[in-house]
This record gives C-alpha cells, sequence and structure tokens, in this order.
C-alpha cells in the first residue's frame, strides 16, 4: 500500500468539497429530523433520534457513493490512472491504496454521524448508539468499496451511480425478500426457481438491513447478539468486493 | 440588429404562453387533491420495504402519516368519514413493526377515540384491547382506555365489564389499586359522567412521574372539555390548574 496515494485520495475528498457537503447535509438532516419529530403528539424524542438516524444514514451512503464514483470516473477520463500506474506503483498497490483513502473517508463520515447522534440526545447514548455506529462503520466502508468496484467496471458515472444504488437498495431489502420466502411455500416451479435465484443472489450480498437499526437508538436493549456476525459478513464482503476491483484492474487493458 | 428586434417575435410568443400559463394558475388555483379516506393499510412485509427494510423507521413514518391523515394542505376532515376499520389496520401494522411503543395506542385512545360516532369504535377498542392485554410496563393503561371508551362512549356495559374482570385480574404487582376497582366503576349507579370523571382522575394520580406530559394533558382536557361542561370545569381544581 502506498500512504502518497491514500493522501491522494483524501486530499481530493476535501479538494471535491465532500467534507464540507457532507457536515452541510448531516446538520441539515440532524435539523429536518428534529423539526419533524416536534411535529410529533408524543414520543417526539425517540421520532428524531429515529428520523436522524435514516436521515444520516441515507446522506452519508449518498455522499460517499457519489464522491467515489465520479473520483474515480474523473479519474479514468483525465488518465490520472495511467499517470500514477506509470510510476512506480503496483496495480495491487494502487488500488489497495485506493480502498484505503476510501475506507478512510468512510470511517471519517461514520464518526461525523455518531456525534451528530450524540449531540441530538446524550443523555440516551446507550450500547445500543455504539452498536448504530460500529455498524454503520462496517456499512461506509462496504459501500465506498462497492461504489469503487462499480465505477472500475462500468465506464459511465451516472451508470455507476445508479447501479450502487440498485445495489444498496437490495441490500437493505435482502433481509425482507428472505422472509416473504420463508413465509410462502411455493409449489410452482418457476416461483420456486425465482426464490433459488433471490437466495443465490442474497449469498452474496451483504446483509444491510442488519446494520444500523434505528431501534437500537431507542431502545435500550443492549448490543445485539448477532452483531459479531454481522460485522464479520460486512468485513468478508468488503475484502471480496476490494478483490473483485483488484481483479478488474489486473486484467485491464491501458 | 439589436438583439431585441431581431428576436421580437419570440419575446412576443413567450409573453403569450407566460399569459397562457397564469390563466391555467387561475383555474387551478383553488383545486386540491381530494381526500378518499383511510387508504388500505399494506402488508408488514410491504411497509418495511417502504422504509428500505427498516422496521423502526417505518412504525415512525406511519405514525406521521396517521397522525396527519386526512388533515393535509389546510384541509381538515370529520372522523366521522374516516374508515375506523381501516384504520385499525393500520394499528395493527404499527404493532408489527413495534411492540413497545405507546405512540400509536396514544393516538388510538386519544385522538382518534374522540370521535362523536361511537359506533366505529369497535375496532380501535380491541386493538387498545390488544395492547393492553400485556404485562410490559404500563401497556395496561390502554386497557382501561378501553374499557373507559367502551363503557362511557359506547355503552357496551357487557364488553365493557368482562374487560374490566381481566385487568382487575391482570398479574401484575406494580399496578395501581383502583385497576382492582374498575368492575366495581363499570357497575356504578352514581352515574356515567361521575364514573367517568372518576376513573380518569384515577388514571392521571397514578400515572404522576410515569406517564409523558403529553399524556397527562390529553387526560385533562378529555376530562375538562368532555366530560364536564363550561360550569363544572370552571369549578373543579384540576380543570382551574390546567396551563
Amino acid at each position: 500500500m502506498s500512504w502518497p496515494l491514500v493522501r491522494y485520495v483524501l486530499t481530493a475528498a476535501i479538494r471535491d468539497r465532500l467534507v464540507m457537503a457532507v457536515i452541510i447535509a448531516l446538520i441539515l438532516s440532524a435539523s429536518l429530523s428534529v423539526f419533524l419529530g416536534s411535529a410529533a403528539i408524543t414520543e417526539k424524542t425517540s421520532f428524531a433520534v429515529v428520523f436522524a438516524g435514516s436521515g444520516l444514514r441515507l446522506a452519508g451512503v449518498l455522499g460517499l457513493v457519489l464522491f467515489t464514483v465520479f473520483f474515480i470516473r474523473r479519474s479514468f477520463d483525465a488518465r490520472d490512472v495511467e499517470f500514477l500506474l506509470s510510476r512506480p506503483v503496483s496495480r495491487v498497490e494502487f488500488l489497495l491504496s485506493y480502498a484505503a483513502g476510501l475506507s478512510v473517508l468512510a470511517l471519517g463520515m461514520t464518526l461525523a454521524q455518531g456525534l451528530c447522534l450524540y449531540i441530538l440526545n446524550p443523555q440516551a447514548f446507550s450500547a445500543g448508539h455504539i452498536a448504530w455506529i460500529v455498524s454503520m462503520a462496517a456499512e461506509n466502508v462496504i459501500m465506498a468499496n462497492t461504489a469503487l468496484f462499480f465505477a472500475m467496471i462500468l465506464s459511465s458515472a451516472a451508470t455507476a451511480a445508479m447501479a450502487v444504488t440498485g445495489f444498496y437498495v437490495l441490500a437493505r431489502l435482502m433481509g425482507q425478500m428472505l422472509g416473504i420466502i420463508d413465509s410462502t411455500g411455493q409449489y410452482k416451479l418457476v416461483y420456486q426457481v425465482m426464490e433459488y435465484i433471490i437466495q443465490g443472489i442474497s449469498a452474496v450480498m451483504p446483509r444491510l438491513d442488519l446494520m444500523g437499526q434505528t431501534s437500537w437508538l431507542i431502545y435500550d436493549f443492549g448490543a445485539p447478539e448477532n452483531l459479531g456476525a454481522i460485522l464479520t459478513q460486512g468485513a468478508v464482503f468488503a475484502v471480496m468486493i476490494v478483490l473483485a476491483s483488484l481483479i478488474d484492474l489486473v486484467r485491464r487493458q491501458f | 440588429m439589436p438583439a431585441v428586434s431581431r428576436h421580437y417575435s419570440l419575446y412576443i410568443l413567450f409573453t403569450l404562453v407566460l399569459a397562457l400559463h397564469i390563466g391555467a394558475w387561475g383555474q387551478l388555483r383553488d383545486a386540491r387533491a381530494r381526500w378518499i379516506n383511510v387508504p388500505p393499510a399494506p402488508s408488514e412485509a410491504g411497509a418495511a420495504l417502504f422504509a428500505l427494510g427498516d422496521a423502526q423507521l417505518a412504525y415512525r413514518g406511519i405514525g406521521v402519516m396517521l397522525q396527519n391523515l386526512g388533515d393535509t394542505g389546510g384541509m381538515s376532515s370529520a372522523f366521522a368519514r374516516y374508515d375506523y376499520d381501516e384504520l385499525a389496520h393500520w394499528f395493527m401494522l404499527a404493532d408489527t413493526l413495534d411492540s413497545h411503543a405507546n405512540f400509536v395506542p396514544f393516538l388510538a385512545a386519544f385522538y382518534f377515540g374522540a370521535a362523536q360516532t361511537p359506533d366505529k369504535l369497535e375496532p380501535l377498542t380491541l386493538y387498545l384491547h390488544k395492547i393492553g392485554s400485556r404485562t410490559e410496563g404500563e401497556k395496561w393503561r390502554w386497557l382501561a382506555h378501553a374499557i373507559y371508551l367502551r363503557r362511557f362512549k359506547m355503552n357496551d356495559l357487557d364488553t365493557a365489564y368482562q374487560w374490566a374482570q381481566e385487568l382487575a385480574t391482570m398479574d401484575k404487582p406494580d399496578m395501581p389499586y383502583w385497576t382492582k376497582q374498575m368492575p366495581a366503576f363499570i357497575l356504578n349507579a352514581q352515574g356515567d359522567k361521575r364514573a367517568a370523571y372518576d376513573i380518569l382522575v384515577q388514571m392521571l394520580k397514578s400515572g404522576k412521574g410515569k406517564m409523558p406530559r403529553e399524556e397527562v394533558n390529553a387526560i385533562t382536557a378529555y376530562i375538562c372539555d368532555q366530560i364536564l361542561d363550561a360550569t363544572q370545569a370552571a369549578n373543579d381544581s384540576l380543570c382551574q390548574s390546567r396551563e
């Protein structure tokens, strides 16, 4: 891994005003949540915290994905990648450095999200909040590296951004889809085939629906029992998607 | 040639289209989307899909939707117009998404329960009965409300008495003593108003420090605005002390 390349990614984030945009988005999300929460006739704090948790999550993921996709595509279009690879940096080193830089950005984003939640209701900060922040760190790292993967394999920034958004929605809904499959016994062959297809897709998707659950923020049940398994699967997926990007890069003809 | 005179016809066309648009705006100025009553409730999976798999967010989203149902864009709708059967489906759906929260039971008891058409309240009281039959926390208060609505708004003495027996025999040592007396309250012969007043005042007293401020305000408003008339409220110490 090359530290100057990691720094290059972080510098690009500052240059693209990602940090400023994210700060503004997080403040807006939190403020809007407080406003919406105060409109509820009771349990105002619960409403504000749940809306803030969901809003911060979405704002963070969108910020990371859009920055990553447009940064990578611009690097290819401006021939930055070719220039950097002409230097004494191997392709493996190049990609791992980019992945590390984006992961550092994702962790920074998580810290900002956690800080916003803490400021909203410091008295209620509990083990559930820590579980939320830790799992959001995993989700942000996964999404930043997934955006890197799609930006590497698709030549259009808009297409890559849409593909990552589709991936995110699917990963968030996968638990519901598996639940529907488990609760309905379909005996027609066509439905069984469709169920197998969904199960096959779910086997290579991260379970983002299990991460950052907003009920952890309002009910002090302690850290969820399966948090370790959730984080392990997330870590394995992050490594897998970085390896997939790496395979694409080493096979690429410049 | 100056640009303005060169594109003279374009400016005239733009002005005409602008005038046409303002004319269309005038036609639509007072048009409003018509509220077609409570929409059908989706399944639990459908509701969670709507919130990208986050059940808690789905619960809070449904809560805000129910709170503002029929009262958006400057419109307001009488409770008599609401489809309470469909409302109860939404309440049940919300319960499957989060069975710990008290927001939707609060809405059902104090907001939708204020309907002046008692015949519509049956599905709502069945929902409150279901929630209130749980031994978790202070959930029994929703059963007490269901009994109240059955007895004093719907005049359904039999069901109210049966549920009062359930409340009185609930295995929960920390419930206040008046819940044990609920069957007697229901059969009380001293008049509906007096008995209703006594039950709600007991709820307020026993819930002190346990009930959220909004719920205390809602019960107080109920006593002072609905059970007592203006003269009685003016002489009642509880109503006098209200902010």
